[in-house]
């Protein structure tokens, strides 16, 4: 395959095997008698493991600066819909990253921590599995990032839900295009999902206007926009979709083709598709078709709640104190506090007013400037203060922006 | 003349084998059991007898993938009127199906779908010219393939009152034939079968040395046939590992194919090699039920197959356009224990099931319906794996009326030592033909049992195959490479723009 140079260049990062020891059976037969035994043996067995991935673990461990376990970084990635997971990408900075990587397995983490620490990159705290970057850490991080920086458009906290909707229609839309402006009518289509299919069918009725037509302006748009993107960017992107003249490329064949490293070509895709839900939405009279595709979907200035912080929002319109809703619903006062601090993080218009007052969160605000820490309970000795509740402290928190 | 027909809806000018005399027994309104080779155009039955009955069709198919392939097949030939019930439609996709379910001509269900009440209703509204049950050895305990939620569809026969039936499978022997006959509560039922043999498909087994042995053989084999082949694999990391060592042979087009990867990945790899990108996947057995290949030259089983019946559906995948292929298994002392092992994992053992019924006991309350802790707790205790649960539960489910406490216990103790010992029974079968010095085509058959076919040129290897035959299989074009690529604007051009106006840019 031929490629531009810059992608060659770009690129000098190859895959790196990883040595697991592993138990691996064999079953032997014995055909005299029919019977079966198994036998184990030590063995070493050779994986092919992301580079990426362990940049991005590094980058977490850095962000949370010993402040948070390792389990942080796993229930971050897979984007557990939890107040402490929520909070955390908040407080942290890691907003990009909630559930940007969903397939994330525990072990594959705790199997990259504990050759972090082997390699020095990390130092072990007091707590279980809580670990600081080391120095020596920080240059591997840096080394890492300088080669494959985690694309500045990713933003899977507002787009990790609507970045697949788009793209399975985008993907379906793109396919179907193709095939008519080439009067080929008859095609396996590349999305199963009926209703992303039944979308696509909509569409056409909605354009009714000449497939070329339809197609030369979805070119301008989707061309408008990898215009501002890096040739990496471009090329995985067009690789991915499917056309007349061939289907789509897998996210491993991409990483070959380019020889680079599978999960980074993926968080490289959702990075560009992320930048063109953000223009597209700011801009939706420049392109009508794409924007056509998500139209439907709400802005995403509020994020979904979960369903029992939903109950309560709507409990708290209706007037009701949190303390009064946590005896109705049966609840723990805590409990509702969580929801409480989950929709600040997710609407913010929403008003804390209500349970902080402005003298309180400016004290709070200037501790947390004075004991650079994000640890609840350090922010709260520092306050001194009975009357100052962690609850509005985190509160507060969620209005300090990205403190990193 | 229903060759008439045949060419008016399909384009067809004759029949395959068999095809005719199945749609000529249900138009004389005969329930039908029909037995036709994998890649023998069994949908085409059905498909024909609902343009010509001029009603709806239900089909019930045991994956989900292999619905959605066949319902994609019609949509494909231009049928607009199909509908895909299944597990995965959000209730509201459901249930506007359901109230139009009159615009359907082709419905194809689950059979978990067939437990609602809402579909079993919308279904009796319907005059329903034809039920399909697809995959039919899946209802038959001595099946290769059992199903246990199969088993219901008997009873919702009854219920839908009677509708004419079409049971299609590739491969049963013929008591799993008499089986399903039973199951189905079908009376009067014309058996249409034709043969499991392939003729255009040559037998090999080579005996190769170890793990290295065949890794070179395939190897060799992936250099010498220029066409498309699938690998058979019975472990996802064997098909992840060969599908890397082949292409760091030097051979492309190469890719790996198995049921932990994601759904857009899993339909591109398939998709790819309908379109010849891809010209040889390393897959387990996920892959191939319902990928219309015609031109597939060879099938390799890299292990070996768990059982006569699946080999002859897997290696069914070769040779569909009737031009020579080969299906090679390749074998190493030893070899056997995998499938023996994998079958002995589908039953609970006896301990298993001691242990699971003393503490069943214990809470004898909730013998009929198992809660989900309790569930958790069972099968975490007693290691179970999903498929051993799943017939331990319908095991219960459907004897739990007949039986009480130890009763049903020793019931479902000696339903089990049955069964082990006869699927025992079946691989040693395959496992002798395996290593026989007769016809493999011939001890296929007779397996099956069949009468013995006439001998052809390129039969098996223990008959002899001609020397470096495999280099002259056919091929309909040397592989679509796509076409390489000169920069992001030129491609998206190529997908979104007319040749013309590409060129502008
Ligand atoms: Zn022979």
């Amino acid at each position: 395959m031929h490629m531009n140079n810059n992608i060659r260049e770009f690129n000098n990062l190859t895959k790196v095997l990883i040595e697991i020891t592993q138990y691996v059976g064999v079953f032997w037969y014995n055909r005299n008698d029919g019977s079966i035994k198994l036998f184990y043996f030590k063995a070493v067995i050779s994986v092919l493991k992301s580079t990426f991935l362990e940049a991005i673990f590094l980058n977490c461990l850095d962000k949370f600066n010993g402040e948070r376990s390792i389990f942080a970084i796993y229930h971050l990635l897979k984007g557990k819909k939890s107040s402490q997971t929520i909070q955390d990408a908040h407080l942290f900075g890691l907003r990009k990253l909630f559930a940007a990587y969903s397939a994330i397995g525990r072990d594959y983490l705790d199997h990259c921590v504990t050759a972090f620490l082997r390699k020095g990159w990390v130092l072990p705290l007091g707590r279980d599995h809580h670990y600081r970057l080391t120095g020596k850490g920080k240059a591997a991080l840096d080394a890492y990032l300088k080669n494959q920086p985690i694309p500045s458009s990713l933003d899977s906290w507002n787009f990790n839900n609507l970045d697949s909707a788009f793209w399975g229609r985008l993907s379906l839309l793109v396919q179907s295009l193709s095939h008519m402006i080439h009067e080929r009518y008859h095609f396996y289509p590349i999305q199963r999902d009926e209703g992303i299919q039944n979308w696509v069918k909509g569409f056409f009725k909605e354009y009714p206007g000449s497939r070329g037509a339809i197609g030369r302006s979805l070119f301008e748009e989707l061309s408008t926009l990898l215009e501002q993107k890096s040739d990496i960017e471009r090329y995985i992107f067009v690789m991915r979709l499917t056309g007349v003249h061939r289907i789509g490329s897998t996210f491993g064949q991409i990483s070959e083709s380019i020889r680079s490293d599978e999960v980074y070509v993926r968080f490289v895709f959702w990075g560009t598709l992320h930048f063109i839900l953000k223009e597209i939405r700011n801009k939706q009279e420049n392109f009508p078709i794409l924007f056509s595709i998500i139209k439907e979907y709400p802005p995403s200035a509020d994020k979904p709640l979960t369903e029992s912080a939903r109950l309560t929002m709507k409990m708290l319109k209706e007037g009701k104190e949190p303390k009064q809703i946590a005896v109705m619903r049966g609840l723990k006062a805590n409990t509702i506090e969580d929801h409480i601090v989950e929709i600040a993080l997710a609407m913010p218009s929403f008003s804390i007013g209500p349970f902080v007052s402005g003298e309180v969160a400016d004290k709070i605000h200037e501790t947390v400037r004075r004991a650079k820490t994000k640890q609840l309970k350090i922010i709260k000795n520092e306050i001194s203060d009975p009357q100052v509740s962690f609850f509005q402290i985190r509160l507060v928190l969620t209005r300090a922006g990205d403190m990193s | 003349m229903l060759e008439e027909s045949l060419y008016e809806h399909f384009g067809f000018t004759t029949f395959r084998p068999g095809q005719k005399e199945i749609i000529a027994s249900l138009l004389d309104g005969h329930n039908t059991l029909g037995m036709l080779p994998t890649g023998s155009g069994k949908s085409l039955c059905y498909q024909l007898t609902a343009y010509l009955l001029q009603k709806p069709v239900v089909i019930v198919s045991p994956l989900l993938s292999l619905m959605q392939d066949q319902a994609e097949q019609l949509r494909l030939m231009g049928e607009k009127s199909v509908l895909a019930l299944n597990s995965f439609l959000d209730p509201r996709q459901k249930r506007a199906s359901l109230q139009h379910i009159k615009k359907y001509r082709f419905i194809f269900l689950s059979p978990e779908m067939l437990a609602g009440e809402s579909v079993i209703r919308a279904l009796k509204d319907l005059d329903i010219g034809l039920f399909v049950i697809d995959e039919a050895h899946c209802i038959s305990q001595w099946g290769y393939d059992f199903r246990p939620d199969y088993l219901s569809l008997g009873h919702v026969r009854k219920k839908l009152s009677n509708p004419l039936t079409l049971a299609l499978t590739a491969t049963a022997t013929k008591e799993v034939r008499e089986d399903i006959e039973k199951q189905l509560c079908l009376d009067y039922v014309r058996q249409i079968t034709s043969s499991v043999d392939r003729g255009n498909i040559a037998l090999a087994v080579e005996t190769l040395q170890g793990h290295e042995g065949k890794l070179h053989r395939l190897l060799e084999l992936a250099r010498e046939i220029d066409g498309p082949g699938i690998v058979y694999f019975s472990s996802k990391k064997a098909a992840e590992h060969t599908a890397i060592y082949l292409k760091e042979h030097g051979i492309e087009n190469v890719a790996f194919y198995h049921g932990g990867m994601e759904q857009e990945q899993r339909i591109i790899i398939q998709r790819q090699f309908l379109n010849g990108q891809l010209r040889i996947i390393c897959s387990t057995s996920a892959f191939g039920m319902g990928v219309n290949k015609e031109d597939v030259r060879f099938v390799v089983h890299f292990h070996l197959p768990s059982g006569m019946e699946a080999y002859v559906q897997e290696i069914g995948r070769a040779g569909r356009d009737g031009k020579q292929s080969v299906a090679i298994i390749l074998y190493s002392e030893g070899d056997e224990g995998l499938p023996l092992h994998l079958f002995e994992q589908e039953l609970p053992t006896e301990v298993q099931l001691e242990g699971i019924f003393s503490y069943l006991n214990f809470e004898t309350v909730i013998l009929g319906k198992v809660p989900e802790a309790v569930e958790e707790t069972i099968i975490r205790q007693f290691s179970l794996n999903e498929t051993q649960w799943r017939f331990i539960k319908h095991f219960i489910r459907l004897n739990i009326q007949k039986y009480t406490g130890t009763q049903l216990k020793d019931a479902m103790k000696r339903y089990v030592a049955e069964r082990r010992e006869y699927k025992t029974e079946k691989l040693h079968l395959f496992f002798r033909w395996l290593g026989s010095n007769g016809c493999l085509r011939n001890g296929l058959l007779r397996y099956f049992d069949e009468e013995p076919a006439p001998r052809n040129t390129q039969c098996c290897t223990n008959c002899g195959l001609s020397r470096g035959f495999t280099e002259k299989l056919q091929v309909k074009e040397s592989g679509k490479a796509a076409d390489s690529y000169t920069g992001w604007k030129q491609e998206l051009a190529k997908i979104l723009l007319k040749a013309e106006d590409s060129h502008e840019k």
